[in-house]
């Protein structure tokens, strides 16, 4: 099997495929800290793409309650224990976060999905969820891992949840293409997008078998499997809503909890992001390393990155998002000015963010922040499109206007 | 080693005469694979597996092994599948049986798989190099697949009973819309594994991967299970309608192999069990079903066989006895 | 008993002589042109699939699969010529090995004419089989018999399964696929055996060494890539590997490491023979591969005797 570089892992790792990148690649930063579950971006995916009768159960879009919830049931317990399995307790990393950018996290010394499978039946160790498990999608909602009497603090809760909002991650390394048989799901060169084409796809469902993320679901109407399609008309700009320019996907740009930023950041050699720090998903990914992948050792190079929630316990999140979660968490907590100012990008805009530019503005505040002292700069942010045409222009501190008094006001 | 004239000059013709045999495409070998022999019969067979002559036309067992060859691999529950032909007014019959103690038929379930058989025939370009079975490079093959679920019907009528209190709320567009092409991408890009209306797919192929539906989808097919055992029959007129298909003639031969998806055992795509190819052999006469009658068979061709060598080895001691004869 | 049955041929050399110069050349002409065919053909076809889809190299491929292709029937010719110089070599001496031989080139050329048939293909797989045992009747030694007879009797279970199978077509039942497995194990031992009982009597470091790198070179195969490994065997050579796959290895190598040291120490003829049995491959597939097995068989007892003639 061919070697690939997975930089998320800081290693060489195996593939079905030789190695090929897309020229730009489609990403997102998803900030869990602000998520509300209020499951607009569900809907709007759903209500956009999966209507139709046998897409009952599908929501290629969703937001589930850890540590107790999951769509399907427990997919990401289920594919730890196939790794788990595979290799018991070497599941580990080496080396120390912070690293270079073809090895940000340090290195991973246990093995990948794809190194776990037997390579006859299963290029990628996988299983497929039965109908029951892809049914009640927002289990365990809102359910905590305790109820203590006296309440939690930071910056560990003892009791505590949080949202993951999910969707496919158009990985750098797909397991759904590795794994058909009749190359009918395919990566497209122009933004890295994965596809089930409908036309070739014979429903065997080995991408849903082998998807760890559980993102390629089976409609049993056609009896093809079909997966997000990242909104490609959106994000190429020939959806006519679009006036030609690239758009966010359809669950971004509805966010109200303004967590999600996508975009399409450059790659160069081996997979790894081009040099490109005027892209806020650069920034956030590889200059501050605030925003990290999920689950990095199943091997596929997701896409979309999380700034984890900083109140969760350390181990739980340090096995969902790697070892970098200390440093991201502290980042987040403390951010730099560039960072504050790349937050208010976050839906600031419908149309993609290629670039942005930070114009400093003066101190305004100090605060306290778990001691350390913190000083707040009302800085200026303005974000630029494909063509370098300045799309948006926002400010740390919102405009604050002090209404006149009226007699009669609601 | 001694060279000789004469015997370079007879290679130098045989290596000529094999070239222009090669490049014409005359057949210099023959296949010595199994032989399915298809008689022609007088009635019109049914399209059932439980038409009433079946009983009377000799059955051909062909051995399956699990698909070994490449990704996904698999299979291994079924070791052989039964085979009868028929012909009838220039269109071929196939009847393929095997055991299975499960009737896997939804694959409306999305970790259920189903039951399925498909006949393997080299493609139209392929039929004149039957000598060399398999791994033919340029010549596609033609492949009739039957499965449970598509005879069932499996689509939204197959949901709703597996689902009889599902429900979904109204999405707000109008039924004809969300039931269109557009909202079932697969079926209005005419991708044969989204229709319900058809129990076998004619699809072509040229190599691992490249599986796709052929032009005309002519091949037809119905198939029951019964006590543990799977019956499908499966028809084409010798002709396709397309160019791609495999062609057939009273009188001709061509070849076939099979394939056995087990549902219960997860089978689907490569994973399966397969044959090698065997010889399909066309009768050109009109032949009435016979009955199985190996016992007389086997008696003849071990005698047969006795008297051959009886024979030969007289001939051989008199050889032998002449030598001796002239040398004293 | 076959040993006891053991008996030159070729006791008188010059009546023989008109179809026998023919011989040498012809088997020359046959394995290399078995050797050119198994090559681009049938090996490089099968793994075609491993092949990266460089535009460079699929001309290199359609290229040498075509020339594959037009080699396999002038192979197939020189092969069926060689079985009848073989038979007619022998035919005054030897009827009881030539007759059966010329027999089954007369059912492939009415198999050829007719178009194959059950009853046409089990007859042409019987007479194989008749013809395999027959040679065992005229071996110049006895390891030579044995070598022989184990060859025969292997081919000849695997060939009375395959024929049964056809008949099965005309209304039968067919014998046990076990039969053949037995068959092949026998054929697997047989070669193993071969340094003993056809190799030279005086063997060098190097033809050992050769084995063994050979041996090292098909256990890596049946164990690094199994599945395509196992698929050529299957194919090419007919075999369905019941036995362990090291024991496949391990012939392997002791039949190259045979074929060197019959090269190194000028037993050309035999070397021949060897590879037109191992080319035939066990349960012949086709007709072609059927006239190099028996052609093989034939040219082994046929070659010439070595040191003072055998003459009673
Ligand atoms: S729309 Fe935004 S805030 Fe609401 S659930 Fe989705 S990601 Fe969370
Ligand atoms: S998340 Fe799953 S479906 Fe999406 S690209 Fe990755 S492997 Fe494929
Ligand atoms: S990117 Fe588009 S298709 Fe994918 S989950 Fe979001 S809305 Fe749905």
């Amino acid at each position: 099997m061919p070697a690939v570089h997975n930089w998320q892992l800081g290693r060489e790792m195996t593939y079905r495929y030789d190695p090929a990148y897309p020229k730009l690649q489609f990403a997102a930063v998803f900030n869990i800290n602000r998520c509300i579950a209020c499951q607009t971006c569900t809907m709007a995916c759903k209500s956009t793409w999966t209507l139709s009768e046998g897409q009952d159960l599908m929501w290629w879009n969703n937001v589930e309650t850890k540590p107790f919830g999951g769509y399907p049931r427990n997919w990401d317990v289920k594919a730890l224990k196939l790794l788990e399995q595979s290799n018991p307790g070497k599941q580990t990393w080496s080396g120390k976060p912070g690293g270079p950018k073809d090895a940000p996290y340090g290195k991973f010394d246990g093995k990948t999905l794809f190194e776990a499978a037997d390579g006859d039946q299963q290029v990628v160790s996988g299983y497929i969820p039965t109908d029951e498990e892809w049914t009640a999608p927002n289990i365990y909602e809102d359910t905590a891992t305790a109820y203590p009497k006296q309440g939690v603090s930071l910056p560990e809760h003892s009791a505590w949840f949080f949202y993951l909002q999910r969707l496919c991650n158009h990985c750098a390394y797909p397991a759904c293409v590795a794994a058909c048989p009749r190359n009918a799901v395919y990566k497209r060169p122009e933004d890295g997008i994965v596809l089930v084409d409908q036309e070739r796809c014979r429903g065997y469902r080995k991408c849903v078998e082998a998807c760890p993320y559980k993102k390629s679901m089976y409609r049993p109407t056609t009896r093809t499997s079909e997966k997000c399609i990242g909104c490609y008309p959106r994000v190429e700009g020939s959806d006519p809503a679009t006036e030609g320019l690239p758009t966010e996907t359809r669950c971004m740009s509805v966010c109200p909890g303004k967590i999600r930023l996508q975009g399409l950041v450059q790659i160069g050699d081996k997979g790894v992001w081009k040099e490109d720090p005027k892209n806020p998903l650069y920034h956030m990914v590889h200059i501050e390393q605030v925003a990290l992948p999920l689950y990095p050792q199943f091997g596929t190079q997701p896409n979309i990155y999380y700034i984890p929630p900083r109140w969760v316990p350390r181990p739980y999140l340090r096995q969902m998002f790697g070892p970098g979660v200390d440093a991201a968490i502290e980042r987040y907590t403390n951010p730099s000015r560039e960072m504050l100012g790349i937050l208010q990008l976050f839906r600031a805009s419908q149309q993609i963010v290629f670039s942005y530019e930070l114009v400093k503005g003066p101190k305004v505040e100090e605060v306290v922040v778990d001691g350390k002292t913190r000083e707040i700069f009302n800085d200026t942010v303005i974000g630029f499109d494909s063509k370098g045409k300045e799309i948006v222009r926002i400010s740390v501190l919102e405009p604050f206007v002090e209404r006149p008094g009226y007699l009669n006001s609601i | 080693m001694k060279w000789s004239k004469p015997a370079v000059l007879l290679v130098g013709a045989l290596v000529i005469a094999g070239a222009l045999a090669g490049l014409t495409g005359v057949r210099t070998a023959t296949s010595q694979a199994v032989t399915l022999k298809a008689v022609a019969v007088a009635d019109k067979p049914e399209l059932n597996p439980d038409w009433a002559t079946w009983v009377k036309i000799p059955s051909v067992d062909v051995q399956l092994t699990n698909q070994a060859v490449t990704y996904p691999k698999g299979g291994g529950t079924v070791p052989a599948v039964s085979l009868k032909a028929v012909h009838h007014e220039n269109t071929l019959y196939i009847r393929a049986s095997w055991k299975d103690q499960t009737e896997n038929v939804p694959s409306i379930d999305m970790a259920a798989f189903t039951d399925a058989v498909a006949l393997e025939f080299p493609g139209k370009s392929a039929v004149s190099v039957p000598s060399f079975c398999m791994g033919q490079p340029g010549s596609g093959v033609n492949i009739w697949q039957w499965k449970a679920d598509a005879q069932a019907g499996a689509g939204s009528a197959a949901l709703a009973k597996l689902y009889p209190n599902g429900y979904a709320d109204s999405s707000g567009f109008p039924e004809e819309l969300t039931k269109a092409a557009l909202y079932q991408p697969a079926f209005g890009l005419g991708n044969p594994v989204a229709r319900t209306d058809a129990a076998v797919q004619t699809l072509v192929a040229q190599a691992f991967g490249t599986l796709s539906a052929a032009a005309a989808q002519d091949a037809t097919g119905a198939g029951m299970w019964r006590n543990g055992e799977w019956s499908v029959v499966f028809t084409r007129p010798f002709s396709a309608a397309d160019g791609d298909q495999a062609e057939f003639a009273a009188g001709k031969n061509t070849n076939l192999a099979v394939a056995v998806w087990d549902g219960a055992n997860g089978d689907r795509a490569g994973q399966k069990n397969v044959s090698q190819f065997v010889t399909l052999q066309l009768s050109g006469e009109l032949v009435k079903a016979k009955s199985e009658d190996w016992g007389a068979l086997w008696f003849g061709a071990i005698l047969g066989g006795v008297l051959v060598v009886l024979g030969l080895a007289a001939l051989g001691w008199a050889g032998v006895a002449g030598t001796a004869k002239e040398r004293a | 008993m076959a040993l006891q049955l053991t008996r030159p041929v070729l006791r008188s050399q010059p009546r023989l002589l008109a179809a026998a110069q023919f011989l040498p050349t012809l088997m020359f002409a046959t394995v290399a042109a078995a050797l050119v065919e198994l090559t681009l053909l049938r090996l490089l076809s099968r793994v075609a699939i491993h092949i990266p889809d460089v535009p460079a190299l699929r001309g290199v491929y359609s290229a040498a699969v075509q020339a594959g292709t037009v080699t396999f029937p002038v192979a197939a010719l020189l092969a069926a010529a060689l079985v009848t110089v073989a038979a007619m070599a022998m035919l005054p001496r030897a009827p009881i090995l030539a007759i059966p031989a010329l027999a089954l080139l007369g059912a492939q050329a009415a198999l050829l004419v007719a178009g194959e048939s059950a009853l046409g293909t089990a007859a042409h797989q019987w007479l194989l089989a008749v013809a395999l045992l027959a040679v065992l009747f005229y071996s110049t030694s006895r390891r030579m018999a044995l070598f022989v007879a184990g060859v025969g009797v292997a081919q000849a279970a695997g060939l009375a399964q395959a024929a049964s199978a056809n008949l099965a077509a005309e209304g039968g039942r067919a014998l046990p696929l076990s039969v053949a497995g037995a068959g092949e194990s026998l054929l697997l031992v047989t070669l193993l055996a071969a340094p003993v009982l056809v190799g030279p009597r005086r063997w060098s470091r190097r033809d050992v060494i050769a084995g063994g790198v050979v041996a090292l070179i098909g256990a890596g195969m049946l164990f690094g890539n199994a599945s395509t490994a196992r698929t050529l065997a299957l194919w090419t050579f007919g075999l369905g590997m019941p036995l362990p796959a090291l024991l496949y290895a391990i012939t392997a190598g002791a039949m190259a490491a045979t074929l060197i040291a019959l090269l190194r120490t000028g037993a050309i003829e035999r070397a021949g023979a060897l590879t037109l049995i191992v080319l035939g491959g066990f349960v012949p597939p086709n007709s072609y591969q059927a006239g190099l097995l028996l052609a093989g068989v034939m040219l082994l007892v046929l070659e010439q005797p070595r040191g003072p003639a055998t003459t009673d």
